[in-house]
């Protein structure tokens, strides 16, 4: 497996911060190799990895006992610098994004309208990095970069959106 | 608006420890296929269930 980049990705985020989507957290435990070295190389670029205490409790959810648990909020939190609270202008956000998206809106789940209302909330400055391309769509959020994970049977694509 | 300002203090970019990471990383899918095997049971005991349902109705 390898991610695979565009030439100036890094640069393009770099000092920036980017949110994490459920989807990263599942690839990373799946391919951790590959994906420790990417964050790291974001990390390295002073970009800052954040992501949404819903995002969280959706990582966490299931968790068989205490001890899975524990190793699943360790590992959550080896990637993330910080969660993002729940703020009541973001809070607002959601309310208005639901009336955003119309029609399109009813299968989301809270996570991701969350998602939509923090990019909302702080625009320029902040981007969300998502494999479930199909509940951000570009008549609502700007497409800023993606990029490909290559397996042995196929490719994965990732975007990174932002709400201009 | 300024993100950093809404964000809990960071104090210091924490960089991944590659090693660790892979092993921890291996716990968490152990977790997520005893997960995904309690949701298979539990699916196909829903499933049960419903055509005991469906048998009683007729």
């Amino acid at each position: 497996m390898r991610i695979i980049t565009p030439p100036d990705f890094f640069q393009t985020f770099k000092d920036t911060h980017i949110l994490l989507d459920t989807s990263a957290f599942i690839d990373a435990f799946l391919n951790p190799s590959e994906f420790g070295k990417f964050f790291n190389e974001l990390k390295s670029h002073d970009t800052t990895l954040l992501s949404l205490d819903s995002v969280k409790i959706e990582f966490l959810k299931g968790a068989p006992t205490a001890e899975k648990y524990n190793q699943k909020i360790d590992f959550f939190d080896q990637i993330v610098d910080a969660c993002f609270p729940m703020t009541g202008n973001v809070v607002a956000n959601l309310y208005k994004i639901v009336q955003v998206y119309k029609e399109e809106g009813k299968s989301l789940s809270i996570t991701d309208l969350s998602l939509g209302a923090t990019l909302m909330q702080y625009r320029k400055g902040l981007y969300l990095l998502t494999k479930n391309t199909t509940e951000f769509p570009t008549s609502i959020f700007n497409l800023v970069s993606h990029f490909n994970i290559s397996y042995r049977k196929g490719i994965h694509v990732y975007g990174i959106f932002n709400i201009v | 608006m300024n993100i950093a300002k809404d964000l809990p203090k960071i104090s210091k970019k924490k960089k991944i420890y590659l090693k660790r990471f892979v092993s921890l990383a291996k716990k968490v899918k152990e977790s997520f296929e005893k997960e995904e095997k309690y949701l298979e049971k539990k699916a196909t005991r829903n499933e049960n269930n419903n055509s005991a349902g469906f048998l009683s109705n007729i």
